[in-house]
């Protein structure tokens, strides 16, 4: 492709990527934003910034899927514009709409006047159009794509390829460089094999207990390395359980968080006890957790 | 005209053919992201390479331990374990094919109540003789409007829309000079619903197992999301088998796929596991469930009771078919079918495709409750 923008050189010289040089960066920069990634996901996104890709992250809900775009948002100092995918969401939603009620204002105050109603000054911006005029500042975090329909998986194809959007009206917007794009799913579906095969893929799987306690203790804010352990060891064995709903990472913070807060009214490990329900939200969830509880936490707060 | 391939780099380009072999996706493009990417990691060790693979051939996560077989196999000359591998070039996912975590323990139980006829699985595979006349599939296609369907985001004009369609709107005011005397207006589109079939393959289902694929591979092609399991003694998916479109190429998929035909019934533990899979759970939410079964559990009815109960809370309809109910004094009389009747939808007759195709084809129609009517036709 002569002067094409898939051209590796191109894509890496054109546009002021976070300055990676080698994959242990990543990591480190990520850690400095309060994210800790393993090697897996450290190598997609190094892959993916140097070869100018979509990053797909898949993971269970409550991985950080959405946390590793932010903080690598953070990174490169971009802000980050979220496309929440939902079913039933449509192109205009994703790439641009007309004001038509300040369209047909205008068009009653011009009278007999000619009025040009199809200018930038009636375009509503949407997430994919937003990033596209200005690719420098901004990165696209396309969250939960599994849960659009496969149409709109269709459609995100030929955005991913050309990064170019037609507007019948004005023209046709194509990005100055390739923006910086991270794709989330969370697997309730699986997504075409054609959308996969365009991007740099990592599966984010569950942090290990010491991983875990490393991410609460510097989320969890005022929660004590002790608590922060035990919590990241509990959370590990209610996962081991077969559970419709395993905890996530967020779960884990919020039920440090917890019991932090009732130490005052319960001793360990009652205050764990007490705050099962931040951890483990659904009925039958409960039921299967309750015999299992009391030894779980036993072993966690040694 | 051949290329030659270095000698260093040639590990890397049969890699992909090794996993075109095994029926992974592996393009030309996704082989060029993982030379760039090997370059651009180092590549410092096995680890990095092998952390490129999975990040630029991007495997199925149910498959993701059989890519790491094949990748030790092919690199660091590790012997491949056989049974891991599906058929050259089919889509069939060993992660698809789950064991009930809690069958082992159900089955200890019910051995000590004399209830179980077998305490171990008994898996083989199963050949499938079916000679498809393609009517149903044609009548089928003809009634796809009868599928049922549900209202979506999307919108489109309509004279007795709610609502006013801004965009045809101000194209008439244009034309118009400005004026809006008659809006157009419009209503939200109507879409498919999911519809989920799970079909039971146990020993007493045995003769109507063919003619239940055959309509599963029907109603696969002629609705849009349709998802397809079938329950034994384990859950299996056979939604990616059943895609093919010849029907017998589909079916000999299924038969390669499904390892426990004709076994025994474990209907709760199985359904069990289909709520522990996140991703399946979600295949039932909103979706129209049809279980092909003539619900003969084995031992106790209480882990099919809250499955069943759970299904319920989540699909938009819950039909249970079982052949039983052709026969002419037939009454929901065993323990496990009057439990869970209060959370069925319809209890239909499931001992032939006609009947089936019938009741799919009537139901976008108002559900009503299976207790009510199976409850007055015992009182009469």
């Amino acid at each position: 492709m002569p002067g094409g923008r898939n051209e590796v050189s191109d894509v890496v010289s054109g546009a002021p990527w976070p300055q990676f040089r080698a994959v242990d960066d990543v990591g480190r920069q990520l850690a400095a934003h309060d994210y800790f990634a393993d090697e897996g996901l450290a190598t997609a996104i190094f892959l993916a910034l140097k070869l100018g890709k979509p990053l797909l992250l898949e993971g269970q809900p409550g991985v950080g899927k959405t946390e590793a775009a932010k903080a690598l948002g953070a990174i490169a100092g971009r802000s980050v514009v979220r496309l929440q995918c939902y079913e039933g969401i449509d192109a205009p939603q994703a790439l641009y709409e007309w004001n038509y009620a300040r369209q047909l204002l205008s068009l009653r105050q011009a009278g007999e006047q000619a009025v040009d109603l199809y200018t930038s000054d009636f375009l509503i911006e949407r997430p994919l159009l937003a990033v596209l005029r200005d690719p420098l500042r901004r990165l696209l975090l396309i969250d939960e794509v599994d849960r659009a329909d496969p149409e709109f998986e269709a459609f995100l194809l030929e955005f991913l390829s050309d990064f170019q959007i037609s507007i019948p009206e004005v023209g046709t917007q194509t990005a100055a460089v390739r923006p910086i794009v991270i794709m989330t799913s969370n697997r309730t579906r699986d997504l075409h094999e054609a959308l996969r095969r365009r991007c740099i893929y990592h599966w984010i799987a569950y942090p290990d207990a010491e991983r875990e306690a490393e991410i609460i203790l510097r989320r969890a804010g005022d929660v004590v390395a002790s608590t922060a352990e035990a919590v990241a060891r509990a959370v590990q064995g209610l996962r081991g359980l077969p559970l419709a709903k395993p905890p996530g990472i967020s779960e884990a913070i919020e039920w440090a968080r917890a019991a932090t807060l009732l130490i005052n009214s319960a001793g360990w490990p009652d205050a764990f006890r007490r705050a099962v329900g931040v951890v483990i939200k659904d009925e039958e969830d409960l039921a299967t957790v309750a015999p299992h509880l009391d030894s779980l936490l036993k072993k966690s707060c040694v | 005209m051949s290329v030659a391939v270095p000698r260093a780099v040639a590990p890397l380009v049969t890699f992909a053919a090794v996993l075109r072999r095994h029926g992974f996706s592996a393009s030309s493009d996704q082989m060029v992201t993982f030379l760039a990417g090997v370059r651009l990691v180092g590549p410092a060790n096995f680890e990095s390479i092998r952390l490129t693979a999975y990040a630029s051939f991007a495997p199925d996560y149910d498959r993701h331990n059989e890519f790491e077989a094949l990748f030790r196999a092919h690199f660091c000359a590790e012997p491949m374990p056989r049974t891991s591998l599906p058929e050259p070039g089919g889509r069939s996912q060993p992660g698809d094919n789950l064991t009930s975590p809690v069958a082992a323990g159900a089955d200890r139980q019910a051995r000590r109540s004399g209830k179980s006829a077998a305490d171990r699985e008994l898996l083989h595979a199963r050949r499938f003789d079916v000679q498809g006349t393609g009517t149903l599939h044609r009548q089928l296609l003809e009634l796809r409007s009868h599928f049922p369907q549900r209202r979506c985001f999307r919108v489109r004009p309509a004279r007795h829309g709610k609502s006013i369609h801004l965009a045809r709107s101000l194209a008439r005011a244009v034309r118009t000079g400005g004026d809006l005397a008659r809006p157009v207006f419009r209503e939200r589109c109507l879409r498919p619903r999911k519809i989920l079939l799970m079909i039971d393959i146990s020993g007493s289902m045995k003769g109507l197992t063919p003619a239940y694929l055959r309509f599963a591979h029907t109603i696969a092609h002629a609705a849009d999301r349709v998802e397809t399991f079938t329950i034994g003694t384990r859950l299996t998916r056979i939604s990616a088998a059943l895609s093919r479109r010849a029907e017998e190429a589909a079916v000999a998929a299924v038969g390669n796929v499904v390892l426990d035909w004709e076994g025994g019934t474990r209907l709760g533990p199985a359904l069990g596991t289909f709520f522990k899979v996140p991703r399946y759970f979600n295949y039932a939410r909103g979706a129209a469930v049809l279980i092909l079964s003539d619900a003969l559990e084995r031992g106790d009815a209480a882990e099919l009771v809250q499955a069943v109960h759970r299904l319920s809370r989540v699909a938009w309809r819950l039909s249970w078919a079982s052949p039983l109910v052709a026969a002419a004094h037939f009454a929901p009389r065993t323990a496990a079918l009057k439990r869970i009747l209060p959370f069925l939808d319809d209890l239909i007759d499931g001992s032939s495709v006609a009947a089936l195709t019938n009741f799919v084809l009537r139901m976008d129609e108002p559900a009503p409750c299976a207790s009510q009517v199976w409850t007055s036709r015992l009182e009469l």
